[in-house]
């Protein structure tokens, strides 16, 4: 598509204490389905969205996590996790439930350069 | 003897560094929400081996499973469900939230 623009969506927290991860990846679905170009940014409490094993079911809210594998369908592909966010919550990748680009604050950096429109959540 | 609750994440907000700068011997501590993060091994570990040998240190386990660290909890964390938190309200004269 010659006139679609590329999209960050920059994660900064945690799961369930609000509802910016679910809103996000509701954002995100569409803006894959409309054929952006579409990358997503993990780092401070956001790195906790993709951890393994979530069950909210006790808590009575729905399990997001479960709608990152959709991702991949929608041929979003371009997922980074920064690593320093990732030391700091002492998690390796093989902690997270999809496959991501670790990149240091720096290639954030560049990541958030390149962008046309930012989305932060 | 005070029950002290914190229902936020440690590394986004520092209503858990308030609650310990202030909270007596006697006290203890109920994690809750996104709090439970700080049973974990975080590195800014603010549940540390000291803090765990002057407080009882509790964390909510339908929080703990909601985000994926039943396996994490640090050793030293109790987990408790909702009936062990209203047995704790119960246990202390008053509570006080963190949030």
């Amino acid at each position: 598509m010659s006139n679609s623009k590329s999209f960050l969506i920059v994660n900064r927290k945690a799961p369930f204490g609000s509802a910016f991860a679910k809103e996000a990846l509701d954002v995100g679905l569409i803006a894959a389905a409309f054929g952006q170009k579409l990358s997503l940014l993990f780092m401070d409490d956001g790195v906790y969205q993709l951890l393994k094993n979530q069950d909210p079911s006790d808590i009575n809210q729905k399990n997001t996590s479960q709608t990152l594998p959709m991702l991949e369908m929608y041929d979003v592909k371009d997922i980074y996790v920064e690593a320093e966010s990732l030391q700091a919550r002492n998690l390796q990748s093989d902690d997270l439930l999809i496959s991501v680009q670790v990149i240091d604050s720096q290639a954030t950096a560049e990541l958030i350069d390149q962008q046309d429109i930012l989305l932060n959540f | 003897m005070i029950l002290h609750t914190v229902n936020k994440s440690p590394l986004q907000n520092n209503s858990l560094d308030s609650c310990l700068r202030v909270a007596q011997p006697d006290c203890a501590i109920l994690l809750i929400e996104d709090a439970v993060y700080a049973a974990t091994d975080t590195a800014n570990g603010l549940i540390s081996e000291q803090v765990l040998s002057l407080h009882k240190v509790y964390a909510l386990t339908p929080d703990l499973k909601a985000r994926g660290l039943l396996e994490r909890i640090k050793p030293g964390v109790e987990p408790v469900d909702y009936d062990g938190f209203v047995a704790l309200t119960e246990q202390f004269d008053s509570v006080q939230s963190w949030y």
